[in-house]
């Protein structure tokens, strides 16, 4: 069980930091909705957690 | 919406809002590791890591009775109007309780903290024994993604089936706290009452909720539908500027609205979050959501320029002095002039 429970966690772990690095990208550069392009750091900062948990979400709405 | 997105939507009303919620959080957390000490083998740690926990489930109790209560009682939609606040504070205690349990309890050893916790001891096959600890990580998993989703960007970006849809996982996090809290106790804390507590929480939380739907439905008015069209009555037994509501053999619920123009009917679920539009009222010529305040045309359907949501019309007639509505809602943006009321 534990091997299982090790594979999981690092999986998480990869799932998070895609999503991070993503996230960077989306919230700076990458979001082309023109209601939050250009808009306050604060704002970004509180969409960034968002983006790292479903980049899988957007990087498909974005393909 | 469409609108422009600002970072939090603060008002006086919500400041006020978060303000007592603050208090009574630092309250009930100091309250919980004072008395925690008074026994003699306390530890503080414990106790924080507890606190944390207790604090999380109660305020995730209080979140999910907000709803019902909103709906039996108006007193109680300025909670629902300040619920999202109160979700995201729920999933950051959420997570200083997971965050510290993890520490403490799996961060000494030389297998990695999470993985220690799912599966380093219990046996998933054997109910008593299964780990307690990944039933609060699923938890704990969902809480996080609600509240990073909780901004309206994210509303706009999901669109809101999606969106209310992810929001509803919230009753899987309870589901799976209450299993979470009932090993624990089972399995390393045997007589604290918790148990107790928590079964009635979830009696308390069910009972509201099926009081809620009842009246929900006792709501309807009394209707007879014939083919495709539906007999709501007289116009006058529609209250002016409000709305009374039927429901279709097969549908969603239809909400009537009568006003100075006449008679209009529209879906009655608000495209933001899904409110009953026919609990709501016309403000300013506009059907008003009484969740959030979302308003709608009554004739179109469309929420005010610059917003560019739509709620799908219903074709209304009058024959005979009757209200009779068609079950079939229009196709989304179809406008239908509302239909004037003769004495």
């Amino acid at each position: 069980m534990l091997n299982i429970a090790q594979y999981i966690s690092y999986g998480l772990g990869g799932y998070v930091l895609i999503g991070l690095v993503f996230a960077l990208y989306f919230v700076t550069r990458g979001v082309r909705n023109e209601a939050i392009a250009g808009k306050s750091l604060i704002l970004r900062i509180l969409l960034l957690p968002g983006a790292v948990l479903l980049w899988p979400v957007l990087l498909k709405a974005r393909s | 919406m469409s609108h422009d997105f600002v970072p939090v939507q603060w008002n006086r009303q919500k400041f006020f809002y978060d303000g007592i919620l603050l208090v009574a959080i630092f309250g009930f957390l100091a309250s919980f590791i004072l008395l925690g000490l008074r026994t003699p083998s306390a530890d503080v740690s414990i106790l924080m890591i507890r606190g944390f926990g207790s604090c999380a489930i109660v305020l995730l109790h209080i979140i999910l009775a907000i709803g019902p209560l909103a709906r039996l009682s108006a007193r109680f939609k300025p909670l629902l109007y300040n619920r999202r606040h109160l979700g995201v504070v729920t999933a950051l205690i959420g997570l200083a309780h997971g965050g510290l349990a993890l520490m403490w309890y799996h961060g000494f050893g030389v297998i990695n903290p999470i993985a220690s916790a799912i599966g380093g001891y219990g046996d998933y096959g054997v109910p008593i024994e299964f780990p307690f600890e990944s039933l609060g990580l699923i938890a704990l998993i969902i809480l996080l993604i609600m509240a990073a989703t909780s901004h309206d960007f994210w509303l706009s970006r999901l669109r809101p089936p999606v969106w209310k849809a992810l929001h509803m996982s919230v009753y899987v996090a309870y589901a799976a706290l209450v299993g979470h809290v009932a090993l624990g106790t089972a399995q390393f804390d045997k007589g604290s009452g918790l148990l107790i507590a928590l079964t009635i929480g979830a009696v308390s939380l069910t009972g509201l909720h099926l009081a809620a739907l009842l009246k929900g439905r006792s709501l309807d008015t009394k209707s007879s539908q014939e083919s495709d069209w539906i007999n709501v009555g007289e116009p006058m037994s529609i209250p002016m500027n409000k709305a009374v509501t039927v429901t279709p053999k097969s549908g969603e619920r239809i909400a009537i609205f009568r006003q100075s123009k006449g008679v209009s009917a529209i879906v009655a679920i608000c495209s933001h979050q899904n409110g009953p539009l026919g609990e709501g009222c016309i403000r300013d010529g506009l059907i008003t959501c009484p969740w959030h305040g979302f308003q709608f045309d009554p004739e179109t359907g469309a929420a005010p320029a610059p917003f560019e949501d739509r709620v799908q019309t219903h074709e209304v007639k009058i024959e005979n002095g009757e209200v009779w509505v068609k079950a079939a809602p229009d196709v989304l943006g179809t406008p239908r002039k509302a239909v004037e009321v003769t004495s």
